[in-house]
């Protein structure tokens, strides 16, 4: 019992969470701790688990076993702690909505009407909408803005809420390479003010910005840094892999005989 | 068989008071008929202009079908025990609305599977139990093809009050209606209680369908909770503009519907319903909606 250095508030707790659909296991014994105000990259193949993680620390989404804490409470009584930023924008890109009044829903909660919204919730708003560079597009259809200012609304939303928590689910895969990295940056400058978790595919990059990486194949391989080892690749991709990194994109050859893991 | 009762309705304060051809169709304000009649539309036009807009927003323009036909069983079942149809139409109407809107949610049952079992079930029902009703169910043609020019005044407060039910739910619960409509995904992970919602959104198109079937009609009800909100979304981008616009134009044209089918019948001689001339009215509005606008949004989206 040695008197530890002040440690920050652990903002997301998994320990040993299950999930299974119909018997097939997609989420084996998950654990890992994330302090307050660090930013972690999750990588893993597709199908490894990655959206029902983020699902299950969200609340949409109930384990089999294990258990989810954030900043201590249980995933049901943490609506907002945690704000989502989808990997794209699932909404009707023609419905009547501004993109001010898109980024106002992230001020929505349970046990608040909507019509009491105040001067400080269109205040919030209005800072998360300049910090993103979207002032000039605040009275736009949302309809009508590119990919990348569509992605920058999303982030607004989840930045609008007071949740301390953030998950991006793969936030680059629909932006061209010039944003990525801006978008990066701009993570990057959360971290310290927000705990941040980020899906990617995008190792590459990922690495240089991050604190710690997590690999997730159903089960979870963390060691808290952000060294990926060839063992941790390995074991997530279930295959031993070569992976090429140049620029923002990385290909992955399979040189092994055994079947590929479906 | 509906125009020689409108034709009759009209054409009796006609007659009594003679010599009304000199005063054009504006004379029809004299009627209480008329009058009533007027009162309802624009009355049942802000029920058509608030709950169409989410309608056709949610994309369920086809629930709004399948709980107008749904309530047909009602209809049947008010003339099978002796109470107000009108009043069977509401509840069986509410009731499906639950039952699809529970079943959705919690089986992720696929809505237009749904709609369509309600819907013809609801029918079938009507027609059963109208088969089974001693003797003949005289105005059951009111209730499928509406009869305006034929709401009796209790109606017209039934109207009023669903009015003022639905405007009040909708401005307590707009921004998470809307919320829910937009990202649904997103309103879960707010916390938001979607089912809830979604619910309050069933029963909100359900005493819609029924202040609608007033003024054109079970069969014709979906196409005034949808075309005058599709006709609206072409020409502003915020949802609430919408309401107010889809209103407006619901109101004109149950307005025009109105006054077209009375001049039809006292200058030619004519005798057609208004119900489905609301509706082409509407329709017309719709398509030159489109020709000025559907490019233009088109080109800006691109």
């Amino acid at each position: 019992m040695s008197p530890s250095q002040t440690r920050p508030e652990v903002a997301l707790q998994l320990n040993g969470v299950c999930k299974s659909y119909r018997g097939v296991p997609v989420l084996e014994d998950v654990s890992l701790t994330l302090d307050h105000g660090e930013f972690m990259g999750l990588i893993g193949p597709n199908g490894a688990g990655k959206s029902v993680l983020l699902r299950t620390i969200l609340g949409l989404e109930q384990p089999n076993g294990g258990s989810v804490s954030i900043y201590g409470r249980p995933p049901a009584l943490s609506h907002q702690d945690v704000a989502y930023v989808p990997q794209y924008a699932r909404f009707d890109r023609d419905f009547p909505i501004r993109v001010r009044d898109v980024v106002l829903t992230g001020r929505l909660r349970p046990g608040r009407p909507g019509y009491r919204q105040d001067d400080e919730d269109r205040a919030r708003a209005d800072s998360a909408l300049e910090r993103l560079n979207l002032t000039e597009h605040a009275q736009r259809q949302i309809g009508r803005l590119s990919g990348g200012e569509m992605q920058r609304v999303l982030i607004a939303r989840a930045l609008t809420s007071d949740a301390r928590l953030l998950l991006f689910d793969e936030p680059t895969a629909n932006l061209d390479a010039s944003l990525v990295t801006g978008l990066y940056d701009f993570l990057k400058e959360l971290t310290g003010e927000r705990t941040v978790v980020l899906v990617s595919h995008d190792i590459g990059v990922m690495t240089s910005v991050v604190d710690s990486i997590a690999c997730l194949n159903r089960r979870m391989h963390y060691h808290g840094d952000k060294e990926i080892t060839h063992e941790m690749i390995e074991e997530t991709y279930g295959c031993p892999v070569d992976f090429v990194v140049h620029e923002h994109r990385h290909v992955v050859l399979s040189p092994h005989e055994d079947e590929q893991p479906s | 068989m509906i125009a020689e009762t409108m034709a009759l309705m009209l054409a009796a304060p006609l007659q009594v008071q003679g010599g009304l051809d000199e005063g054009g169709i504006l004379q029809a304000l004299q009627y209480p008929l008329f009058q009533r009649a007027l009162l309802v539309g624009l009355a049942a036009s802000v029920a058509c202009g608030v709950v169409g807009s989410f309608v056709v927003v949610k994309r369920i323009t086809s629930l709004s079908g399948g709980l107008s036909h749904a309530a047909f069983g009602g209809v049947g079942l008010g003339y099978l025990l002796g109470f107000p149809p009108l009043l069977g139409a509401a509840g069986f109407a509410l009731l499906c609305g639950l039952v699809i809107g529970l079943t959705h949610q919690r089986m992720r049952s696929a809505l237009d599977t749904l709609v369509s079992i309600v819907w013809s079930a609801g029918m079938a029902l009507g027609i059963l139990f109208i088969a089974l009703s001693p003797g003949y169910a005289p105005d059951m043609e009111t209730y499928l093809f509406g009869s305006i020019l034929y709401v009796p005044s209790d109606s017209v407060v039934m109207v009023a009050l669903l009015d003022a039910v639905i405007v009040f739910l909708v401005g307590l619960r707009f921004r998470e209606l809307r919320a829910i409509c937009f990202d649904e995904e997103f309103a879960r992970t707010l916390g938001l209680p979607v089912e809830r919602l979604f619910l309050l959104l069933m029963a909100l198109v359900s005493l819609a369908v029924v202040v609608l079937i007033n003024v054109v009609g079970i069969i014709l009800v979906i196409a005034l909770l949808t075309v005058p909100a599709a006709t609206a979304r072409l020409w502003v981008d915020r949802l609430a503009a919408m309401m107010v616009l889809a209103t407006l134009l619901s109101a004109a044209c149950t307005t025009g519907g109105l006054f077209f089918s009375y001049g039809l019948s006292n200058h030619l001689d004519v005798n057609i319903p208004p119900g489905p001339v609301i509706i082409l009215l509407s329709v017309a509005f719709y398509a030159a909606s489109l020709l000025l606008r559907g490019r233009k949004s088109a080109d800006a989206a691109g």
